[in-house]
């Protein structure tokens, strides 16, 4: 990519800048193996100092998905877009995120994911990159 | 332990107002209610006040109006459930016997358009994330896939309520639309159109808490809380504004678990209830929650809704007053519309959308943080 790019936020995920795959950043918890995203510093099931940040790059299973058109509060995006929840069924979490879809309407319940970052939005002449969830085909 | 009972309600219309300040709508639901318990502010003995948009102590600013008693004031947020979190305390705190009357009111003056403020980050609103039409949607496209839940469904849902908002007066659509009008509306997340999902708008609503024992002195028409339950997101439940949730946990969702605790406290099941108002923030959740309170079984909602047996003379209505898809949703003051609302319906003064005998009365509201409040009123 020629113009310079930064993640949406911090710590969220980890990218290859000569692809477009990425693996986000989860927490999970040493002792009872619970899971979060993003990553949190205390468990949110036994509220201890034992979540330890491992990288997610796992196909995932779409589980729901939306085609947003009208923009909301604060969105520095176009629209449509879509957005869906995919599952991770190793890490037991479900993640919502972006789908880098063009054409929503070849999604299907149940289909493969894959972890991808891309650009979600553009300004003052930076672009600005996020995960998003990508069909296997 | 003596009964906590409903001596009095009112309710500021709700709508657009933007001459009138959040002042104005709370003190005249407030007035309403008092008028409505046959009592006047220094029968009352201390207020919770329910409100969620504005900076601090918005409660001693609404009852300045009616002349401050010098009463403790306590002001609650709780999102969508903050009316019905007040109402829980109230009911507490007399249950305890610390107070024999106490004013709950609840007001909004909502800022136009999606609701901000529910906790999301910033990138995520940056990205598009920040949205809890979206949640709903997500939530309602998963149920369809499930259980073969359609988008006519969804549509008679808000077909439903827009029908019986016609005849209340305190309802901002009271417009009817055909199936084909509300699916042809503005497409927002797909797949809720913009007629499957509610308005933030503004209002009030106010009710007068009272031990059975201390009503009497003012009125004969109460109603009592037989159960008030307050129950909180866990990890497992997905809300705005969380971003990941567990795939499998070994509870309930949460509207089950406020719902069960509820008919525990009242010593009741769904099958006993008459007339309930439910969160029906979009006509996805009103057919999700039918199914979690238990009136209808898990992925059946949709078509039993469309058999009419959500209707008035089904066999449980639901929202019949147009619910929140109709009347817009006051955040502060929406789960006490819903307490208003049932309590005309047990007393009989619920006119063209009364079902006939109400006896025992459930509302639900649920909200952003993962608040979730059933109340249940009987006579």
């Amino acid at each position: 990519m020629s113009q310079k790019t930064l993640p949406v936020s911090d710590g969220l995920f980890t990218y290859d800048e000569n692809s477009n795959k990425g693996k986000l950043i989860i927490s999970e918890c040493k002792i009872c193996k619970h899971t979060a995203f993003p990553k949190i510093e205390f468990c949110p099931e036994c509220a201890k100092d034992t979540m330890v940040a491992v990288e997610l790059d796992d196909e995932g299973t779409l589980i729901s998905y939306t085609e947003i058109h009208a923009p909301p509060p604060g969105y520095k995006g176009e629209v449509p877009y879509s957005v869906g929840i995919v599952e991770f069924s190793n890490k037991n979490i479900r993640i919502l995120g972006l789908l880098a879809v063009d054409n929503p309407k070849i999604l299907q319940n149940g289909q493969s994911m894959r972890i991808v970052v891309e650009p979600s939005y553009k300004e003052d002449e930076l672009t600005y990159l996020t995960y998003k969830f990508q069909p296997v085909n | 332990m003596g009964n906590v009972v409903i001596a009095g309600v009112g309710m500021h219309e709700f709508g657009r107002y933007d001459d009138r300040d959040y002042r104005d709508l709370g003190a005249l639901a407030v007035k309403r209610a008092l008028e409505d318990a046959n009592m006047n502010l220094n029968d009352i003995q201390a207020a919770f006040s329910a409100n969620v948009y504005e900076i601090s102590t918005s409660g001693h600013n609404v009852l300045e109006r009616l002349g401050l008693p010098g009463i403790p004031i306590v002001n609650v947020e709780n999102a969508c459930a903050s009316g019905a979190s007040a109402v829980r305390l109230a009911y507490h705190a007399i249950r305890s016997g610390q107070y024999d009357a106490v004013l709950v009111l609840g007001f909004e003056q909502s800022p136009r358009g999606f609701l901000h403020g529910a906790g999301y980050t910033k990138w995520q609103e940056n990205t598009g994330l920040g949205a809890n039409p979206l949640y709903f949607a997500l939530a309602i496209q998963e149920h369809m896939a499930k259980y073969g839940t359609t988008r006519e469904q969804l549509a008679f849902i808000s077909y439903k309520s827009h029908k019986y908002a016609v005849h209340n007066r305190y309802a901002m659509f009271r417009k009817e639309f055909t199936i084909e009008e509300i699916l042809n509306s503005r497409m927002v997340s797909d797949p809720l159109t913009l007629y499957m999902l509610c308005a933030p708008n503004d209002g009030a609503a106010a009710a007068v808490i009272c031990s059975e024992d201390y009503a009497k002195r003012f009125t004969s028409k109460t109603v009592k809380i037989a159960a008030t339950v307050l129950e909180t997101r866990r990890h497992g439940d997905m809300f705005v504004p969380s971003l990941s949730y567990p795939s499998e946990t070994d509870y309930p969702p949460l509207a089950t678990r406020a719902a069960n605790k509820a008919y525990e406290m009242a010593g009741l099941g769904p099958d006993d209830v008459d007339v309930a108002e439910i969160q029906d923030v979009d006509a996805g959740s009103e057919i999700i929650y039918s199914e979690r309170l238990g009136f209808m079984p898990i992925g059946e909602g949709g078509p039993r809704a469309m058999a009419g047996e959500s209707s008035l003379g089904g066999r449980i209505p639901i929202n019949v007053s147009g619910g929140i898809l109709s009347r817009g949703e006051p955040v502060g003051a929406s789960s006490l519309a819903q307490i208003c609302e049932i309590t005309w319906q047990l007393r009989g003064e619920a006119g063209e959308y009364q079902v006939e005998g109400a006896k025992v009365a459930l509302s639900h509201s649920e909200g952003a943080g993962g608040n979730s409040c059933v109340t249940i009123l009987t006579r």
